[in-house]
């Protein structure tokens, strides 16, 4: 009898979990792929028109604050994306992924790659408002700090980068 | 050849501090064309821009394109994936804009740079033991025999 109720409760419980993973994940694991098939696209209104559906079918889970990853990675990454696109709008692109990359941040304190983001994107919209300046030494301080020393070489390597830019524009 | 190893993302980070042009001589051993965006970051605009101003041979090739990068940043994006993702050295020779030789010189000016790779490389293999030992034992080899070697360098950059 006991082991019958083991069971049940194991099915239930794993009918539950299943079916909450197929209600939030789905359109995430689709905008990633998404994210990546647009890559191979050769023709740029192809690729915008790509981008401009990923954004789209995330837009109202970021609004939402969704908990997860990389939601945020490919909405951010598919702004950035865009800007590469249409260079003469990439203030608007990237004064957008500053702001995603804000509630990124907040969803996660503790992750490196939120705080990359947050300090990349402030980096990328052009501000050279002082308390923006600090807000991204800052940012790019916590993520270096957050990241494990094993991995994430390649966005370290970023970060040193983007803080010798902006040590140098100061200096001069 | 290598293409379990070129699945892995946590690769391409054994490399990615390592300089243009040993970088690039290794991905044309490993027969990388190049490094596909999702295992790197989208550079910015802003930071395509540095990347060429902040190096004095690079921005002198690139002058023209650096007037107007905005209007240009399609040419400058290229280049620069090219430059640090890439080990298609035909396509590096060809550069026009490039001084001649130029990823021949850089890899010479940091030659002790392949110890470097082939010991990451060995230490990364321990790691991940499923991976073909004979391919990766032919890498070693072909890294160590450039490591302090100029000539096998020219060798390989005359060839293309």
């Amino acid at each position: 009898m006991g082991r019958n109720i083991k069971i049940l409760v194991f099915s239930l419980l794993t009918i539950f979990l299943l079916s909450s993973c197929a209600i939030l994940y789905p359109s995430i694991a689709r905008a990633k792929k998404d994210y990546e098939k647009s890559l191979g696209l050769r023709n740029k209104i192809k690729r915008t028109a790509a981008y401009e559906n990923i954004l789209g079918s995330l837009n109202e889970k970021i609004n939402n604050g969704i908990k997860a990853k990389d939601a945020y990675i490919v909405y951010i990454n598919s702004l950035y994306q865009l800007a590469l696109i249409n260079p003469e709008k990439r203030k608007v692109f990237y004064n957008r992924a500053a702001i995603v990359s804000a509630v990124f941040v907040k969803k996660f304190k503790y992750s490196g790659i939120s705080h990359y983001y947050f300090a990349k994107s402030l980096y990328l919209t052009e501000n050279n408002n002082r308390e923006i300046i600090e807000k991204i030494i800052f940012h790019a301080h916590k993520a270096n700090n957050l990241f494990s020393q094993k991995g994430f070489s390649l966005e370290r390597k970023e970060l040193k980068k983007i803080i010798q830019d902006i040590e140098n524009a100061i200096s001069n | 050849m290598y293409s379990k190893i070129l699945l892995n993302p946590r690769f391409w980070e054994l490399i990615i501090d390592i300089t243009p042009g040993v970088k690039n001589v290794f991905l044309h051993l490993m027969k990388v064309e190049r490094i596909y965006l999702p295992y790197i970051p989208v550079p910015g605009i802003r930071q395509i821009i540095y990347f060429f101003k902040n190096d004095e041979v690079l921005k002198k090739a690139f002058q023209k394109d650096l007037i107007n990068p905005y209007k240009n940043i399609d040419k400058l994006k290229n280049a620069y994936i090219l430059l640090n993702y890439s080990g298609d050295l035909r396509a590096l020779k060809n550069l026009k804009v490039l001084p001649k030789d130029y990823i021949l010189n850089k890899a010479i000016e940091n030659i002790n740079d392949f110890g470097l790779i082939s010991l990451r490389l060995k230490k990364y293999i321990k790691k991940y033991k499923s991976y073909s030992t004979f391919n990766i034992k032919k890498l070693f080899t072909q890294i160590n025999s450039l490591k302090g070697n100029e000539e096998t360098i020219k060798k390989i950059w005359d060839e293309i």
